[in-house]
């Protein structure tokens, strides 16, 4: 079994390494020091008198630094070690390494320390794709006591420089070291590694932290200590939960970045190390689980979809007028065209996610001036959903991808893998596919948006016109999604119209959404928590019994708590407070077999069969919208609901967790506390 | 192909553009080796000039870029990722150059017309 790889970040740089802190090409693991979607190293191993040091220990110091100690030795039998070697690495547009290296013997010692190093430039896509072609050429240089690597194609240039702190042989495979250490002495460097882009450093000249004991001082314009306290203090009996809700808003903090598009404005990346990037979805649902305890989220993310919102119809990048963007890269392959992602517009439900946002800021915030600053782009990503998103007339927003090249999406909906949307049988369905939670989505933004025509933009037109047209979809939409023998409703309309009739957690958002008739949503709940969706630490993404199940298929089976954390609320939201309050338990208590943080996913094994939440082998951790989900859970908990210009506070607590106190929830009302007692059996 | 004179020339006489509307800043374009031109945008109302000024923010590339940027060949986010162009100052208003470029671009369509 491998060892689990060290990461650390810092916005979206980011280093994936071995126990030893070295990074090294494998076909196993993606290491590297990335940055911009680009692999600044590919190799930094170091050596001592030619031989690689074993592991003791790794610590993660806080969310971007790390520390390994390490001793020479096979490591097979462990004899006393004659000295002790010390990488304390930050990162952060680069990364710092100090080097310790001690002499635990009574007799001097004469070592050569080696630090090699090399980088390929491969984008990300190449990375994960394990496809090395490069169309550019690669140089090496020494420049005094700095190395730089480099790579051009074209204008087209990436460096990365290492400098040491004290004097080395340089090469061009790196750095030596020749060390005399007398008796308990030690010997110390520092290495500074700068990811140069267009072979410039821009205004860095050194990597954010020259210690990994400097103060944390994420994207957010505040140090982690202020970040942290602006955020709702959380206390409870369950001291799990406490500790899950401080992981929660450090990794958040730790997952804001500023885009090269977006400078100036610091929104969460999606998650780690393959979605070190902006997600238009993604952001839009992390930025409304968090609104309750870090409100800055919502706003950044609103105006940074709403800049990058498109403006033309582009086959290429999937874009339409009025279409909030899906992801946002900046490697090689983007920027020469042979990936859509500049941006890339694939998902048809961030655009009416994007809506909802909107007033769910302004219904927490009271900040009405962003309502109407942005007034344009609603009306545009309205636009968007009857004239774009609705391809055939039919009244739901489908998708077809036009761009049908590799690494673009299939399926347009966050269930985004290719075999997501399959018929009770295990068949694929066709596209165009209207999945029948952006439907929800749809119902949802008009209802919405019908709020701010008459509240904000003074067009009671308008708001009738979306209030009758959310009426109507609700209407047809439990008509023609209904699948009446089965008691739920279908996934998805497929491209001939058929229902596409497998039991998935897709009922929850639909549940969220507010588009349910109130006679259908007691079916839908008692399927959220039967045998066949309910795994005991959360909802599949799809029920054990379908034909496309697979317990650790992406999703189609796996438990996903970004999606349980809306699940829950919206069976909250229908009044289904227990089976609420049983779900979010589940998927925190599940928490605790993670180091505290949710993953991005967890296999759909029965908690009966395992007793303890199996890991889906290449989940992101840590993941925005995970790290959101402990934030909806408690925000579920507590039932805390925006009131005009009160906050409600109507707690449905598990009867396992004593109590729950969240104090300060900021919001329109300025500061406000929240307690549940556990009283609910669930 | 025309030269970044002949562009700049060809807008020089156009005082509004109603695709600009919610645009306000100013833009300046170095054309290596050509020249530079000043750009007030005010809510769609444009102004050229054929000066070196502070703006808002700054576009630079060479003049074949230029010219196939101009005239929709080249997308100017992505020949800022290649190294072609060089952006500084206010991205935002960068990124609303794509609507600078489809003015001009509707603009010749119009002329020829």
């Amino acid at each position: 079994m491998r060892a689990t790889p060290v990461s650390i970040l810092e916005g979206d740089t980011f280093v994936v390494s071995d126990r030893r802190g070295d990074i090294s090409i494998s076909p196993e693991e993606a290491q590297g020091l990335f940055d911009g979607d680009t692999r600044f190293l590919s190799r930094w191993v170091l050596t001592v008198n030619g031989e690689l040091p074993n592991s003791l220990s790794t610590d993660d110091i806080n969310y971007f630094s790390s520390q390994f100690f390490l001793v020479p030795g096979t490591g097979t039998i462990y004899v006393d070690a004659p000295m002790s070697i010390v990488r304390q690495r930050a990162v952060g547009g680069g990364f710092h390494e100090d080097l310790k290296v001690t002499n635990h013997k009574a007799k001097p010692v004469d070592l050569d320390i080696r630090i090699e190093a090399d980088a390929d430039f491969a984008d990300l896509f190449q990375v994960k794709d394990a496809d090395f072609k490069r169309a550019g050429k690669f140089y090496k240089r020494v420049e005094g006591n700095r190395l730089v690597l480099g790579y051009q194609r074209e204008k087209f240039v990436r460096e990365t420089w290492i400098t040491s702190s004290v004097p080395a042989e340089i090469d061009e495979k790196g750095f030596a070291f020749r060390v005399h250490l007398e008796p308990h002495a030690e010997w110390h460097a520092g290495l500074d590694v700068l990811a140069a882009v267009d072979g410039t450093d821009g205004a860095k000249r050194k990597p954010k932290y020259a210690d990994v004991h400097d103060t944390p001082t994420p994207n957010v314009g505040m140090s982690l200590q202020r970040w942290m306290a602006s955020a709702p203090q959380m206390h409870s009996s369950w001291t799990d939960l406490e500790r899950i809700y401080e992981r929660s808003l450090i990794d958040l903090a730790a997952l804001r970045f500023f885009s090269r598009y977006t400078p100036g404005e610091a929104l969460p990346a999606a998650g780690l190390p393959w979605f070190m990037a902006l997600f238009g979805r993604d952001s839009i649902f992390t930025s409304f689980q968090a609104l309750p305890f870090v409100p800055e989220l919502a706003s950044t993310t609103i105006r940074v979809l709403a800049m990058r919102q498109g403006t033309r119809v582009d086959d290429f990048r999937d874009e339409e007028p009025g279409k909030i963007l899906h992801e946002a890269r900046l490697g090689e392959m983007t920027a020469f065209e042979e990936r859509p992602h500049s941006p890339y517009f694939g998902s048809a439900d961030a655009t009416p996610l994007f809506l909802v946002l909107m007033d769910e800021l302004e219904r927490w915030s009271g900040r009405h001036e962003l309502i109407k600053k942005f007034e344009a782009e609603a009306r545009a990503a309205l636009r968007w959903i009857d004239e774009y998103g609705d391809r055939d007339g039919d009244g739901y927003v489908e998708y077809e991808r036009r761009n049908k090249a590799a690494g673009t999406i299939e399926n347009q909906c966050w269930k985004d893998s290719w075999d997501s949307i399959v018929f009770s049988d295990g068949s694929l369905a066709k596209a165009p596919i209207a999945t029948c939670e952006i439907q929800g989505y749809v119902y949802d933004a008009k209802r919405r948006c019908a709020r701010l025509a008459r509240e904000f933009w003074g067009d009671s037109e308008l708001a009738n016109q979306l209030e009758k047209e959310a009426t109507e979809l609700k209407q047809k939409f439990n008509r023609d999604f209904w699948i009446p023998e089965k008691q739920f409703f279908a996934l998805a309309l497929d491209g001939q119209k058929r229902k596409v009739d497998s039991l998935t957690s897709n009922l929850g958002h639909l549940l969220w959404s507010g588009i349910v008739d109130k006679d259908k949503a007691e079916a839908c709940a008692n399927h959220l928590v039967g045998p066949h969706l309910f795994s005991g630490w959360g909802v599949r993404t799809m029920a054990d019994n379908e034909g496309g199940y697979n317990p650790i298929g992406y999703h189609v089976g796996t438990v996903w708590p970004f999606d349980n954390s809306f699940v829950a609320e919206g069976l909250r939201n229908y009044g289904f407070k227990k089976e609420a309050a049983r779900i979010a338990l589940a998927n925190l208590e599940a928490a605790r077999y993670f180091q505290y943080r949710l993953p991005e996913a967890f296999a759909g094994y029965s908690r009966a069969e395992t007793n303890f939440p199996v890991e889906y082998p290449t989940a992101c951790s840590p993941q925005a919208w995970s790290a959101g989900a402990s934030l909806l859970f408690l925000r579920t908990f507590l039932g805390l609901e925006p009131i005009g210009d009160r906050l409600l506070v109507d707690p449905a607590v598990p009867k396992q967790i004593e109590w729950i106190e969240l104090l300060g929830i900021p919001g329109r009302w300025g500061r406000a506390d929240a307690f549940g007692r556990g009283l609910v059996d669930v | 192909m025309p030269t970044a004179h002949e562009v700049f020339q060809l807008h020089r006489l156009q005082k509004f553009e109603p695709l600009l509307k919610g645009v306000r800043g100013t833009y300046l374009f170095e054309i290596e080796r050509v020249g530079y031109w000043f750009i007030s945008v005010r809510d769609g109302a444009i102004s050229i000039e054929e000066v070196r000024r502070d703006a808002d923010c700054t576009i630079g590339c060479d003049e074949a870029d230029f010219i196939d940027i101009i005239e929709g060949r080249r997308n100017l986010i992505t020949a800022s990722m290649q190294g072609r162009v060089k952006i500084r100052g206010d991205i935002t208003l960068a990124q609303k150059f794509h609507g600078l470029v489809s003015a001009m671009i509707e603009s010749k369509k119009r002329e020829a017309a």
